[in-house]
């Protein structure tokens, strides 16, 4: 399917190729730089037949490797750069090359395809991924970021995307091999690609390239919101961190794009840098920079995210709360809508300035969409939906608050 | 009242981009003095003017211009520092609308008879205050930082970013209104960027530093800095990528793949100042460890260079400049390049002047590099 935006002066194609995956294709011309990812529906947060925290992640480390070396030299070769990440929902390969990007493709298809998972090779990378973890520890924006979501879904599987040492420590071959094959199925799979690129050679070499069919179910997402609402963690901190969560009450449209860019516009007026909220924090001299936000959201959990940095955070989250407490009351000011849709928008556009960035941005609802016509959702938003959204699905006294010291 | 010269802002417009980035750069050198005016200025003028007096009605502003991307801070071309402030707007805001609100903070700011605003003052130096002490909150950076602090001797150069937090008191609303009314005054150098050119070069320590810090992190951070004096740049950064520059390099190689001693253990090429800082983040007592494997890897590395290295090397460090070239601010900062140090700076004639390195160039290059400080945060 083709779609060209006159708003946005961008076309996509998107669809299946002949062998099932799914694929969005973003052409720009006059870059240097041409971009693609794959997309596995398979985070951090699904667990496999009991499979141990860090299993998805682990697997994204080690599917680089393979019967004869390493992808990322490979890589090199064509002059592209590759990476990868995992989050709580999904793994995601890409590239970035001036070079030859076809070639590169088919090194990506050919990696994310074949995994080789060699016994020693699995053994000695946990010493590698522990360092990351540890990394992480010293990490206070991480670590109350987890905290939070730990007394929002006590008992459910959104903790540390790398597990713990004691964790990763069970991971062997043998698992790797298993959640592979339950997870890295063409259902499961969007090829992304953006820049100066022909939309038949990238299908060619999509379609050469297959997956089984066929998805295990994934076990270990189930939430409940039985856990404490305050944690206080001591790290030798010379100004204190915090992050304060507030859930939704769960109910299918939060995990839509619907709700995704309302409740980014929300979150913008309630503690954006042009808010109320802010500008009271700021005079009163309890924040000097911008919070930090996030919506938090999959199958079966959503939630506002805030962080910042203040000595006094616990005042800056009930200046938070409070407000919100108006605006399920009294609803959002025609005037602070209009602002921060106008942000909304212009920012939208402006994302693509950039090939990774238009890349990253469908890398992150290509479950749920396209780049393109997520624009209409972003356009055609009213603040009476967002009164609905406060009013209905904010659970203001569920919010929890960690702090970092 | 003087009047003073003001400068017109700069402008980056390219085709496939849907902004415009509109600018000006004040350019004076690293001293101890000028950090830490420039980063209060830059909170300044980040936070209010005559017309918009709070951050956020600046960003309700900006909001207005159709989520308009307005930025203001300091950074360093070698010794010369540069407080940039600019606005990126959509191609339909208008050029006017950009360019008076630029003139607007920059030239109006909040003043009372030749002295800044006390309120306006005392927030941004507190804003400075707390983010040079929340620096040693974020061990990576902090821990790089204090590398190249030891490396120049905790000057020029080694000044950390937002200064030193007893240099503040020694600032006021007049003396930080004399430094802005001097940095506004001085002359063009190009449009848009003011100021002198700085030929001053701060130098690296004479003799090796080993220098222990403990915090009680959770994870160890290494950090080694050598200099290259009198060495190409492209060489030098040529040298940079096969060392540690990307997960094909020596270090990531020898240090994560082979040992696993880390996750993350990379070199970077500090522009100007010829010096390259290697770091890694290790368990504590994989130290000594470390350490010498590092400067084993970089010693053995004049046998151990293989055309197909140099050749691999070359092909990211131009992927560095395309990127740059993809990029409007990459082209800001090639304007600032471009007017503080000449033509040999713009993009097409790095990309000219790569094209021309091999084997001969990286091992002289090699040949130039001193360890001069070995620092750990643990």
């Amino acid at each position: 399917m083709e779609f060209l935006s006159e708003v946005m002066d961008e076309k996509i194609y998107s669809g299946k190729t002949k062998n099932g995956l799914k694929y969005y294709i973003i052409p720009k011309k006059d870059f240097n730089f041409k971009t693609a990812a794959i997309v596995v529906n398979y985070g951090s947060k699904d667990i496999y037949e009991g499979s141990p925290d860090g299993t998805a992640h682990f697997i994204e480390h080690k599917l680089f490797e393979n019967e004869d070396g390493n992808a990322f030299d490979n890589f090199v070769k064509n002059n592209a750069e590759a990476n990868a990440f995992t989050d709580f929902n999904k793994t995601v390969y890409y590239f970035s090359t001036a070079g030859d990007f076809y070639k590169s493709l088919e090194v990506l298809m050919g990696f994310v395809s074949r995994p080789y998972f060699e016994r020693e090779s699995v053994e000695r990378e946990k010493d590698i991924i522990k360092q990351e973890i540890a990394m992480y520890g010293d990490d206070p924006y991480w670590k109350t970021y987890f905290d939070c979501l730990e007394n929002l879904y006590p008992k459910s599987s959104l903790r540390e995307i790398a597990g713990t040492a004691e964790s990763v420590e069970k991971i062997d071959a043998e698992t790797l091999y298993k959640c592979y094959d339950a997870f890295y199925r063409t259902e499961n799979i969007t090829l992304i690609c953006c820049g100066d690129v022909d939309r038949e050679v990238i299908l060619d070499i999509a379609e050469k390239t297959d997956f089984k069919t066929g998805c295990a179910d994934k076990e270990g997402t189930v939430f409940n919101k039985e856990g404490g609402t305050e944690t206080l963690r001591d790290m030798g901190l010379s100004v204190p961190v915090f992050t304060l969560g507030i859930p939704l009450i769960y109910n299918e449209r939060c995990n839509t794009l619907w709700a995704k860019y309302r409740i980014k516009v929300l979150m913008d007026i309630i503690a954006g840098n042009a808010s109320r909220v802010y500008n009271n924090l700021y005079n009163s001299g309890v924040l000097n920079e911008p919070l930090g936000s996030s919506y938090v959201c999959g199958e079966g959990y959503a939630a506002m995210v805030f962080t910042g940095q203040a000595k006094e955070y616990e005042k800056a989250a009930s200046v938070i709360k409070e407000f919100m407490l108006d605006l399920k009351q009294n609803g959002v000011s025609e005037k602070d809508f209009g602002n921060c849709h106008q942000k909304a928008c212009g920012r939208f556009v402006r994302g693509f300035n950039s090939v990774d960035a238009v890349v990253m941005a469908q890398a992150d609802i290509s479950d749920k969409g396209d780049i393109i016509t997520a624009y209409d959702e972003v356009s055609k938003m009213t603040r009476f939906e967002l009164d609905m959204i406060m009013r209905e699905y904010v659970d203001l006294e569920a919010a929890v608050l960690s702090g970092a010291i | 009242m003087t009047t003073l010269l003001k400068p017109d802002s700069f402008k980056v417009a390219i085709g496939n981009i849907k902004t415009n980035i509109f600018g000006m750069a004040f350019i004076n050198t690293v001293t101890r003095d000028n950090v830490i005016k420039s980063a209060i200025l830059s909170e300044i003028f980040l936070n209010s003017s005559k017309l918009f007096k709070t951050p956020v009605e600046i960003n309700r502003r900006l909001n207005t211009m159709r989520g308009a991307v307005y930025n203001a801070g300091v950074c360093r071309k070698g010794d010369a520092l540069c407080l940039t402030v600019t606005i990126e707007t959509l191609k339909s805001v208008t050029e006017n609308e950009a360019r008076s609100f630029l003139d607007d903070i920059v030239f109006k700011p909040l003043v009372c008879e030749k002295a800044f605003d006390s309120k306006v003052f005392n927030k941004a130096a507190d804003t400075v205050r707390r983010r040079i002490l929340s620096y040693k909150d974020d061990k990576k950076t902090y821990a790089a930082q204090r590398c190249l602090e030891e490396m120049f001797d905790f000057s020029g150069y080694g000044v950390p970013d937002y200064g030193y937090i007893e240099d503040i008191d020694n600032v006021n609303e007049e003396t930080l209104y004399r430094y802005y009314e001097g940095l506004i005054s001085a002359k063009n150098i190009d449009k848009g960027i003011v100021g002198e050119k700085v030929n001053e070069k701060s130098p690296v320590c004479r003799k090796l530093k080993e220098v222990t810090e403990n915090t009680g992190a959770v994870q160890g951070r290494l950090c080694m800095g050598f200099s290259a004096e009198g060495c190409d740049e492209i060489s030098l950064s040529v040298l940079n990528e096969i060392i540690g520059g990307n997960a094909g390099s020596k270090l990531f190689n020898e240090v994560r793949e082979r040992e696993n001693l880390c996750y993350y253990v990379n070199s970077a090429m500090h522009r100007f100042k010829n010096i390259i800082i290697v770091q890694a983040g290790i368990e504590k007592d994989a130290r000594d460890k470390t350490e010498e494997l590092i400067e084993k890897a970089i010693e053995k590395l004049k046998d151990d260079i293989t055309q197909d290295d140099v050749d691999k090397a070359k092909a990211a460090v131009k992927n560095i400049y395309l990127h740059k070239a993809d990029d409007p601010y990459g082209k800001v900062d090639e304007m600032i390049d471009k007017a503080l140090y000449g033509n040999d700076l713009i993009i097409d004639n790095r990309i000219k002047r790569l094209d021309g390195i091999g084997m001969g160039d990286v091992l002289e290059a090699l040949d130039s590099l001193v360890l001069k400080t070995k620092y750990f945060l643990g």
